[in-house]
């Protein structure tokens, strides 16, 4: 089976490296899926999940921002933050999602409020990747 | 009066020994932080080669064009220049503030600081400091850079700069570092090799909205990687220096010790002389 090169770095690791099927990531408009050979292609990452398909086995990650990259049978996804769905704390993520909230609730800047806002989508985005 | 000389010596050995334990500590802990900011180089560096590549690539490949591509006369810039936050570390400091103060010449330069020593350098003088940042080098995260970057941008948006630069110290190994200036905004396709060009990359939903997600990204990244690399080379160079001072404190030591023995011996020669002189007009 054909496969092609991924990369997904973050700033603090390079997070993952290897050949695989296939891959899911949600873009900014929506998720999109990139098997072997896909057109040149680049899209801004939005929050939600990634899944890499290798050796026909899925692995799910939490990944939020950043941007991917599709050419020559590689991809290369620079993400801000990215974790393995069975690495994320889910306590940690609850307890980001009530600060999110209860921030939310305060009556803050406009963009005070964008930022709890985002904060609040990617804890229960990662709530929700861990729980699958 | 020889008594009195060798307490002096006394006196200037145990100082410069107390010094050297100074200095041998700090060795110590420039060390073992260098370790740990290394390890932090080595895991940011393909993040950092990536993002510039890839940024590279697409600015060369396609013909994207947003604010941040320039088009506009440059008539304000503004400098980010990451300095340590503490001295003793050889020529780190120098080196990058004199770097900056270098490219500045010229130019109606703003400034944004990161650590105390670039804010005391460039508020002492006649530059005029936006924002400064100190402290936040050794635990910087890549969350760290984005309140950071942001007002950057707004402020490139809003037309209130149009240049933005950043100073910092690469570190190229343990041994040497180098003070480099690197031009953040407005991103230029580089020329040349466009032999390998390939087929326009499809952008999703348009090239204009992809370029605007990656720029902040890429300053991001970039200001991330760049405050690493800085305290990386500051606890280098800090070992070095601290080292070299240890050494010179060693060799002090050991000259004082000659000289306190010769003076020992002198003084010792000197009171046989008198013993025996006075013997002498005794028994005659």
């Amino acid at each position: 089976m054909a496969t092609f090169h991924l990369r997904v770095l973050t700033a603090e690791k390079s997070f993952f490296e290897g050949e695989v099927d296939r891959c899911i990531v949600r873009t900014a408009t929506g998720d999109v899926g990139i098997l072997p050979n896909h057109t040149p292609y680049l899209a801004p990452l939005g929050i939600g999940g990634l899944t890499i398909y290798q050796d026909g086995k899925p692995r799910l990650a939490a990944v939020a921002h950043g941007f991917l990259e599709v050419g020559d049978n590689q991809m290369t996804i620079i993400a801000r933050t990215c974790e393995w769905a069975d690495e994320i704390d889910l306590n940690r993520a609850e307890e980001a999602r009530r600060q999110a909230e209860a921030s939310l609730h305060t009556q803050a800047s406009a963009k005070e409020m964008d930022v709890a806002q985002i904060k609040l989508k990617k804890a229960i985005n990662r709530i929700h990747i861990a729980q699958k | 009066m020889a008594s009195g000389n060798m307490k002096d010596i006394k006196r200037r050995i145990r100082s410069v020994e107390s010094t050297m334990q100074i200095t041998k500590a700090m060795e110590l802990v420039a060390s073992s932080k260098l370790r740990r900011a290394k390890e932090r180089v080595e895991q940011a560096r393909p993040y950092f080669y990536a993002l510039q590549e890839t940024v590279a690539r697409i600015l060369r490949e396609n013909r994207l064009s947003s604010a941040y591509t320039g088009g506009r006369t440059v008539k304000k810039s503004l400098f980010l220049v990451i300095a340590g936050d503490r001295g003793l570390a050889g020529g780190y400091n120098s080196g990058v503030l004199k770097l900056a103060a270098a490219e500045m010449e010229g130019k109606d330069a703003v400034v944004i600081t990161i650590g105390k020593k670039a804010q005391e350098y460039f508020g002492k003088r006649d530059y005029t400091v936006l924002a400064d940042y100190p402290g936040v080098a050794e635990h910087m995260t890549i969350a760290d850079t984005h309140p950071i970057t942001e007002d950057l941008l707004a402020r490139y948006r809003a037309g209130e700069i149009d240049e933005i630069c950043l100073c910092y110290t690469a570190f190229v190994s343990p041994m040497t570092q180098e003070p480099r200036m690197v031009r953040l905004l407005p991103v230029a396709p580089e020329e040349g090799s466009k032999s390998e060009k390939r087929a326009m990359a499809e952008c999703d939903p348009s090239p204009e909205v992809v370029l605007n997600a990656i720029i902040p990204e890429y300053l991001c990244g970039t200001l991330y990687g760049a405050v690493v690399e800085s305290y990386a080379s500051e606890q280098s160079a800090r070992r070095m220096a601290m080292e070299s001072a240890s050494d010179n404190a060693n060799e002090m030591i050991e000259d004082l010790n000659l000289s306190y023995n010769r003076a020992r011996q002198a003084a010792i020669t000197q009171e046989i002389t008198e013993i025996v002189a006075g013997s002498g007009a005794v028994g005659s």
